[in-house]
């Protein structure tokens, strides 16, 4: 057996995660020379090599005290103590954005804010228990650009306690629900125009429906999801809610809406239209838009997440082609030494 | 007096001779104690980086034909300074015990 080279394969083992390469190198180099210098000493003595090389490894001591004592006398901080710290930070703003609650609800959805719950803390684990070896500082490297691209879904408006994610996901609802609504002005003119008369649904030709989306809105559009910041959204949700007025010999409740919605719907559409406007523009990051600059604002979901993907990808290969690396230069400087 | 402290003041001494590396340091504190001073040669390299970080010595890596370069020991003036103190401290600690045990075979 080859007692040195497992002597150094053990103290490199536990040196790599704290030392600098070229201090882990100076020093591997020194105890292999220290190493063969005994043994030849051993050896001069009448010992046998392979009991020289074990007699000389045991005189040194044990590599795990060895390797303790070099990092005790190493001022460097070790490099993973920071990826640990970042994984716990990263369990801790995940487990924020994982509660529906407060400025922090509705970031991210609930499944991705609990992969980087899961993430941080196996690379927490991971890190502490296996010693800091280079797959925790890549799960934690990668949590931690994962982070820092969607750090921006954090900021928020001090003055409103919204989410900057918040905001523009209710401002991408209500573009969409202009455009249907435009949609269906648009339609509803040509059926007008048709009947001479308030069309409803059921009385709009079948080439105006098909490729359309002409119907009276029955529900709000838009879905309420905690938006807080507005009035205007509030109104419109009421007005959804009010009771309709029975007018005219109707038999049947649904009838009766039926009536309404006729009579309502051009002057519906345009209330509604106003009021879905109206909220577009109280946006409180369009009067205060923080650190970022207004495009930040305007990031959608399907943008920060493959850009985060692509951070976590681009960080991964990194870690790995630089671990390779410097393993790959510790073993050829050894090979000198040899 | 504790032996951490005596093995800083052990490579001093050894270094005071003349630069030397880590094995010749082992090798010598071996041989000049004969064999009473025993330590885990391993435990030396730690504290020659930190007299190396201190500034009471320096080191030098020294090509040697044909076989690895080894790192190479000296005394730097504040290495000097630190031994000369080390020496008195030692010379105090040494008379006191020695004052007490000459009391105790006295009598």
């Amino acid at each position: 057996m080859k007692f040195i080279p497992w002597y150094l394969v053990e103290v490199e083992r536990r040196l790599a995660p704290y030392v600098e390469t070229q201090r882990l190198l100076d020093t591997l180099r020194e105890v292999e020379t220290h190493l063969h210098e005994r043994t030849n000493e051993f050896i001069a003595n009448g010992i046998e090599p392979v009991r020289a090389e074990r007699l000389a490894v045991e005189a040194f001591g044990c590599p795990r005290q060895f390797a303790d004592s070099v990092i005790g006398e190493s001022d460097a901080r070790p490099q993973s103590q920071t990826f640990f710290y970042i994984a716990l930070g990263a369990v801790a703003l995940g487990s924020l954005m994982v509660i529906p609650y407060g400025i922090f609800g509705n970031v991210l959805t609930q499944i991705p804010a609990l992969l980087i719950v899961v993430v941080g803390l196996v690379s927490a684990v991971l890190t502490r228990v296996f010693d800091f070896r280079a797959a925790a500082w890549t799960l934690a490297g990668t949590l931690a650009v994962g982070f820092l691209l969607g750090g921006s879904w954090f900021l928020m408006d001090q003055a409103s306690a919204v989410s900057r994610a918040g905001a523009v996901r209710v401002q991408e609802e209500t573009l969409r629900s202009l455009a249907v609504l435009d949609a269906d002005r648009k339609l509803y003119s040509v059926g007008k125009a048709f009947y001479a008369q308030d069309p409803l649904p059921t009385q709009t030709p079948a080439a105006l429906v098909e490729g359309s989306r002409f119907r009276v809105p029955r529900s709000p559009r838009i879905r309420y999801s905690g938006y807080r910041y507005g009035e205007p959204y509030d109104s419109l949700f009421q007005s959804q809610n009010q009771r309709f007025a029975w007018e005219g010999p109707v038999s049947t409740r649904a009838e009766a809406r039926s009536l309404w919605r006729k009579a309502n719907f051009g002057s519906y559409m345009d209330s509604q239209g106003a009021l879905l406007r109206q909220r577009l523009d109280s946006n409180p990051f369009d009067q205060s838009p923080g650190p970022f600059s207004a495009q930040a604002g305007l990031m959608t979901t399907s943008t920060v997440l493959p850009l985060s993907l692509l951070g976590m990808g681009t960080l991964a290969v990194v870690q790995w082609t630089s671990v390779r690396i410097g393993r790959w230069r510790r073993r050829k400087r050894r090979l000198q030494l040899v | 007096m504790k032996f951490r402290t005596d093995l800083e003041a052990l490579i001093l001494g050894i270094l005071s001779q003349g630069a030397a590396h880590g094995y010749d340091i082992a090798k010598q504190i071996r041989g000049k104690s004969e064999d009473q001073l025993r330590f885990g040669e391993g435990q030396l390299y730690p504290v020659l980086h930190r007299l190396e970080r201190n500034g009471s010595i320096r080191a030098d890596w020294e090509p040697q034909e044909g076989r690895p370069n080894r790192k190479l020991y000296a005394l730097t003036d504040q290495g000097v300074a630190e031994l000369e103190r080390r020496r008195r401290e030692w010379s105090k600690f040494s008379q006191s015990v020695s004052n007490i045990l000459s009391m105790e075979a006295d009598r």
